[in-house]
């Protein structure tokens, strides 16, 4: 029956609508619709890289940008030097290939110098662990990363890997639901103003609760799990009680989410600070593959972390043969 | 008269097919089966875990059966292979390395599956190991891009069924812990029921020649979670599978 009423709802909206709120696609129930196939995946890096010093890239810049992504494309193509293995080649990845048509340098937005504002030694932590990427030492499958291992990223949607940078929004009036292609990781948030749960239920990606703010959906994590002492590609998002993460999403047009994360961690940064990642549904303007989600069955077929600790037992088994 | 008649056949025609397009029933909810059907799809009595010395949490309940019929009608050398499966369950079993389930045994695993439901598409998103799979409404004509552990899921409104066309699964996932199981031409259509507000009959029908001697159905009702908390949680399963799947190959840090 709700249902029918939403259509008979939605006949009429579609009858007294105007052209220009028609550019922002609504629900029966009269909020913005965030429902869709989004991709993040862009050129812009995270963070503004101390070179530059511009407030806006010229468009000469983002063309030098995507003419050195572009070659670097070009360049998997090749096979890898004698005696190396080679890595992930262009059937594997999809990185974002545009750099953001505003000439930001940088995803963060505030703190103003886009930069992430650390504490001295969580940065100090943050480097050795990124120092201990593809060199190890692998003694276990938990000295590889929480992407490696399958496990997950992190929260958010910042487009930080090379390729499933795609999330697929489903909205009901009480519900929003955000299928993350990497990983296969789902969040599926109350918009009912429940509370929050005791805080022992840990969660990975944290506990989730959305409200609308005006035309803005805010979506407010908390209650993550402590993975800690687990090697996270990203630090900064990795799963730990001292994080808070405000999400909002804000439709703009048909093809447009302006989507910007906060996040919070007085044990990991001076200050809260924002980034922000639009969301299209034209995923040809970014540079990646069209079209829907695919299972990334990452798990199933991770033969890269048996092989990296096989590798490592290989390696010891000769040093020791050596000395 | 006649343009009356004209106008009643045009909101008839309308009305039908908005009926036939729209959905006529909210599955919105979490979900969750009950009984022995994840143990064994076929009547069973309780019996001991998988393992040398398995302990009371390992072992099995009981059940009636889910398959019409009762048993599963095997090509013999499938009945054999089955057979197999079970007695090497403890190693085989895919969901004990935390693989995806595929369709239709994630329906009825002993853990909850919630369904976000939209006029295009119906989201099913399993709390084990965090499964999930997109239904498409509005795309009959969209071919699995790829063969997947979830399937390719296409569905539509027939009155107040669901009907779900699932199709491109791996031949790799099992159908429960008994080692009943599928081939890589398994076709599943499923059928999704309200049985008043709390209660969702699910049904599956299996085709596939090179394994079954027949297409065969099964049933099974799953209950909606009442708790008014009641969220899927975390079951992360990775984690908990590594030391199985890959101590074999760590070795103790030395110390710094």
């Amino acid at each position: 029956m709700r249902e029918r009423a939403r259509l008979a709802l939605a006949v009429c909206a579609a009858w007294t609508t105007s052209a220009a709120a028609a550019e922002v696609p609504m629900t029966a129930w009269g909020k913005p619709s965030l429902e869709g196939v989004w991709t993040t995946a862009t050129l812009t890096p995270l963070e503004r890289p101390e070179a530059v010093t511009d407030a806006r890239l010229t468009e000469a810049q983002r063309a030098e940008m995507e003419a050195a992504a572009e070659r670097m494309w070009e360049a998997l193509e090749q096979p890898p030097p004698p005696g190396q293995v080679g890595g992930y080649n262009r059937v594997w990845l999809d990185p974002g290939m545009k750099a953001l048509p505003d000439g930001r340098p940088s995803l963060v937005v505030d703190p103003p110098d886009g930069r992430i504002p650390w504490r001295p030694e969580a940065l100090a932590a943050s480097n050795a662990e990124s120092a201990r990427y593809g060199v190890g030492p692998y003694y276990s499958y938990a000295d590889l990363d929480t992407g490696e291992r399958c496990l997950s990223d992190g929260v958010t949607m910042a487009p930080l890997q090379p390729y499933n940078m795609n999330y697929q929004i489903f909205q009901t009036e009480d519900h929003l639901a955000i299928v993350h292609e990497m990983y296969h990781e789902y969040r599926i948030v109350p918009l009912d103003g429940r509370p929050f749960f005791p805080e022992e239920v840990g969660q990975w990606l944290g506990d989730a609760r959305g409200h609308w703010e005006g035309d803005t959906l805010v979506i407010v994590s908390k209650g993550f799990a402590d993975k800690s002492r687990y090697y996270w590609a990203w630090p900064w998002r990795a799963a730990r009680p001292s994080l808070t993460v405000v999400e909002r999403l804000r439709r703009v047009d048909a093809e447009t989410i302006d989507y910007e994360f906060t996040v919070e961690d007085p044990e990991m940064f001076t200050r809260p600070w924002t980034a922000s990642a639009p969301m299209t549904t034209d995923q040809a303007s970014r540079g990646v593959t069209a079209g829907p989600l695919y299972e990334f069955a990452c798990h199933e077929g991770n033969y890269a972390l048996p092989n990296i600790l096989r590798g490592a037992r290989l390696e010891a088994g000769l040093a020791q043969a050596r000395d | 008269m006649e343009s009356f008649a004209w106008a009643f056949a045009l909101w008839a025609g309308l009305s039908a097919a908005t009926v036939h397009a729209q959905a006529t029933a909210d599955l919105n909810g979490i979900w969750q089966a009950l009984g022995g059907a994840h143990w064994n799809l076929e009547p069973h009595a309780a019996h001991a875990g998988p393992g040398p010395a398995p302990d009371a949490l390992a072992a099995a309940r009981g059940g009636l059966g889910i398959v019409e019929g009762g048993r599963i009608p095997y090509r013999p050398w499938a009945r054999l292979r089955q057979q197999e499966n079970f007695r090497n369950r403890g190693e085989r079993d895919p969901l004990r390395n935390c693989f995806l389930p595929g369709v239709p045994r994630a329906n009825y695993l002993p853990y909850p599956l919630q369904i976000v439901q939209t006029p295009t598409h119906v989201l099913l998103a399993y709390e084990f190991a965090q499964a999930s799979r997109t239904v498409y409404l509005d795309r009959p004509g969209f071919e699995a891009p790829v063969d997947s552990w979830m399937g390719h899921s296409r569905g539509h409104w027939e009155g107040e069924t669901l009907v779900v066309d699932v199709t491109a699964q791996h031949a790799d996932t099992w159908l429960d812990e008994a080692g009943n199981f599928h081939g890589a031409a398994l076709h599943v259509e499923e059928r999704y029921t309200l049985q008043g507000p709390n209660h969702l009959r699910y049904e599956a029908t299996l085709t596939d020649p090179d394994v079954y001697e027949r297409p065969w159905t099964l049933g099974v009702l799953l209950y909606r979670h009442m708790d008014p908390r009641a969220q899927l949680l975390d079951f992360k399963c990775v984690e908990f599978v590594e030391e199985r799947m890959y101590g074999e190959l760590t070795r103790e840090k030395p110390d710094a």
